[in-house]
């Protein structure tokens, strides 16, 4: 199962690589952000995506903000992190994570199930 | 007593009638033993007070050799001694002695005793007159007097105190041995005059004003008491002082004496003087300790705090005293505090060392190295305390930043091992064949590397974007052949976008040594760099003087990677385009962003 998703990503090359795999998986990549503050701007002016793929750090911000306004929205989130599980808030603590260097099948996996308990109308 | 010589008496003439009746009433009524014995010692005759003394009837003893009467018999020892002495009177000598006797009730008696031999008209000795004196009283006053004197002597003598006795001569008679060291200078001392003694040890004018003082105490009986007196020995040269008193007593012998108590204040003072010595060195050393020292009890009362402790902890010692170590104790670290002080106190363990975390008076946290011991009372029970305290305030900040740093660290590394799988699968992408995708990620791989030499020399996480380009076109070999110039302002972009921008230089170096304007030996590359007032970067590449330009068949790695790292991630502005005369590429970007 496959959908709509959002790649925030600061490092460009891998941004793109993730756009070409996922694009290559059938997914429709609406937008690859490097900033939160582009994230939320993508997010106001093209059409809800189904998934929003998250690095957690991204330099001096995190995405845990714009994490918890996803879930808001029924967007299903995935974290991909270089850092271990234990980074995220108690709150986000049920937000799967794929940390890098990824498997892109796990990822396409992961974020095929967070997108199905979104529209289940769970958690993530 | 004994005494033995010639007979005093020559002979005496007979006593007979009237005459006898008396004398036997005188020598009966005389309070002494008196009698008379043959010269081979048969009594003959005993007085009335002999016989009654020893309850026996004139038939008990008359007749009888002397020495196996009652009065001799109780003792082999004492009838030796009188036969002995009836030997000597026998042969004409006088012998009198003292002995013991048994009177009635099995009592004993002192008594000196005479034997007198009397001379027949023929010269020789036909009868011994006897005689004895009961001294008994005499000699129980003498002993106990002797035993009275022995004991003041002794008393005196063994005393561990300093105390002597001056007698009424004036003469040094008894040194108790606590006063011996007193007098250790002079030879001799008992017996000798007082005067000279007391010489020997002090100097004018207080030994004589001392020597005043004795006289008048033995003679009026008036005591005397100097709490302090400080003077230099003559004998040893030193500056002692004593507490001493003198008293008037009545000595054994019956006349006066004084008797001098002294106590020696200098060992006091030493020791005191010591005392405080090493006293002032433990608060020396207790309040300029570099680390917070406090003496508590098992109540958690602060019982004594050094400064650096006040330090730590932002309270004065006055404010301290009135708190209790779990008052300034962060609320998280309080039980197990109290659980090891438990376990010291118990004596189940020696010391304990603890990180713990105070509260400082204005609120703030300190962190400390806590080290416990405990002092106990001579019964083994806990007396108090020893806590010494490091702020290790520090040393947690710099592990806090540390264990940040690895973190970090384990961060890039992930990102870059995530960069390179990202880089190896664009590469595969795009490459014909195996040859050529280890070659172009080789090369591209060269410039991540530089790109990150580029990056983190700076030690800034920043980088020139000059230098950046020129690390970048280094690897052609093209820096130094005067054919690429490097001009405009002098940028500096975060590492995201340094490093972007490398791998964007990288492509375009790459493509301008295959088929640009370092392919031949005449082309060249103008590089411009601009920083405009509103925050944008323009990069501007332009080559010419190489081969004739041709616009790729494809769209290949480096045109994509630049339209999305510029366009899609930067929001910036890429144009790119194949002019015959050169490949010439103008990037617009902000510089805003964190790299």
């Amino acid at each position: 199962m496959s959908g709509s998703v959002l790649i925030l990503e600061d490092e460009p090359l891998i941004a793109w690589d993730i756009e070409e795999e996922l694009s290559g998986r059938g997914w429709t990549v609406v937008a690859t952000v490097t900033t939160v503050a582009a994230a939320e701007e993508k997010l106001a002016e093209v059409a809800r995506p189904d998934a929003a793929l998250l690095d957690i750090n991204l330099g001096n911000e995190t995405s845990f903000g714009l994490a918890r306004r996803c879930r808001g929205e029924g967007i299903a989130v995935v974290f991909l992190s270089g850092e271990s599980a234990a980074a995220r808030p108690d709150d986000l603590q049920d937000v799967p994570i794929c940390s890098k260097p990824v498997l892109y099948e796990t990822l396409a996996r992961t974020l095929s199930g967070a997108m199905s308990a979104a529209q289940r109308g769970g958690a993530g | 007593m004994e005494a033995s010589g010639p007979a005093r008496h020559a002979a005496s003439p007979p006593v007979s009638g009237a005459a006898n009746e008396r004398l036997r009433y005188i020598i009966d009524s005389v309070v002494a033993f008196v009698g008379a014995l043959t010269p081979d010692g048969i009594l003959t005759d005993a007085n009335a007070l002999a016989l009654q003394s020893a309850n026996l009837s004139r038939d008990d003893v008359i007749g009888k050799p002397f020495w196996d009467t009652h009065w001799w018999s109780h003792d082999p020892a004492v009838q030796d001694r009188l036969r002995r002495a009836i030997a000597t009177a026998a042969g004409g000598e006088f012998v009198g002695y003292e002995t013991e006797i048994r009177v009635a009730g099995d009592a004993r008696r002192i008594i000196y005793f005479q034997i007198t031999p009397h001379f027949g008209p023929d010269g020789a000795v036909d009868e011994l007159i006897l005689s004895g004196v009961d001294i008994t009283d005499s000699k129980l006053a003498e002993e106990s007097a002797r035993a009275a004197r022995d004991t003041f002597e002794a008393l005196v003598t063994n005393s561990p105190f300093g105390i002597y006795v001056v007698d009424a001569d004036f003469r040094l008679s008894l040194i108790a041995k606590g006063a011996r060291k007193a007098f250790e200078n002079v030879a001799q001392p008992i017996g000798r005059d007082f005067d000279e003694v007391l010489r020997i040890l002090w100097p004018e004018p207080f030994v004589s004003e001392a020597l005043g003082r004795f006289r008048h105490t033995l003679a009026t009986g008036e005591a005397y008491h100097s709490p302090r007196t400080v003077e230099t020995r003559h004998d040893i040269g030193a500056l002692e002082s004593y507490d001493w008193k003198i008293e008037r007593i009545t000595l054994p012998d019956g006349r006066f004496g004084v008797v001098c108590y002294f106590y020696d204040l200098s060992e006091r003072e030493h020791y005191e003087a010591a005392l405080r010595q090493s006293e002032a060195r433990f608060r020396a050393t207790f309040e300029n300790a570099a680390v917070g020292i406090a003496h508590t009890a098992r109540d958690g009362r602060w019982l004594r705090v050094n400064h650096k402790l006040c330090e730590i902890v932002g309270y004065s010692a006055e404010e301290i005293e009135h708190l209790t170590f779990p008052d300034i104790t962060y609320s998280q670290d309080i039980e197990i505090s109290q659980q090891h002080l438990a376990r010291l106190a118990s004596g189940e363990i020696d010391d304990f060392q603890l990180e713990k975390r105070y509260v400082r008076k204005d609120g703030s946290l300190v962190w400390v190295k806590k080290t416990v011991g405990a002092v106990r009372a001579d019964d083994g029970g806990l007396d108090y305390f020893i806590a010494v305290i490091e702020d290790i305030s520090a040393q947690k900040e710099a592990q806090a930043r540390q264990t940040l740093l690895v973190n970090e660290l384990n961060h890039r590394v992930k990102n870059t091992l995530a960069t390179i799988q990202a880089m190896a699968s664009h590469t595969l992408r795009h490459a014909d064949d195996p040859q050529k995708f280890r070659d172009a990620f080789s090369g591209r791989l060269r410039a991540i590397a530089s790109a990150h030499d580029s990056i983190f020399q700076s030690g800034q996480g920043s980088a020139d974007l000059a230098v950046l380009i020129a690390s970048q076109l280094g690897v052609f070999g093209a820096d130094d052949t005067g054919r690429v110039s490097i001009s405009g302002d002098r940028v500096i972009l975060g590492a995201n976008r340094a490093h972007a921008l490398g791998l964007i230089v990288h492509e375009l170096s790459t493509n301008a040594a295959k088929y640009g304007a370092l392919s031949d030996s005449s082309g060249r590359i103008d590089i411009t760099l601009k920083e405009t007032p509103d925050g944008n970067i323009v990069f501007d590449w332009r080559e010419s003087g190489g081969p004739p330009v041709k616009p790729p068949a494809r769209v290949g790695f480096g045109s994509r990677l630049i339209k999305n790292t510029v366009e899609n991630m930067m929001q910036g502005k890429a144009q790119l385009e194949y002019k015959p005369e050169g490949l010439r590429l103008s990037l617009t970007f902000a510089k805003g962003e964190r790299g």
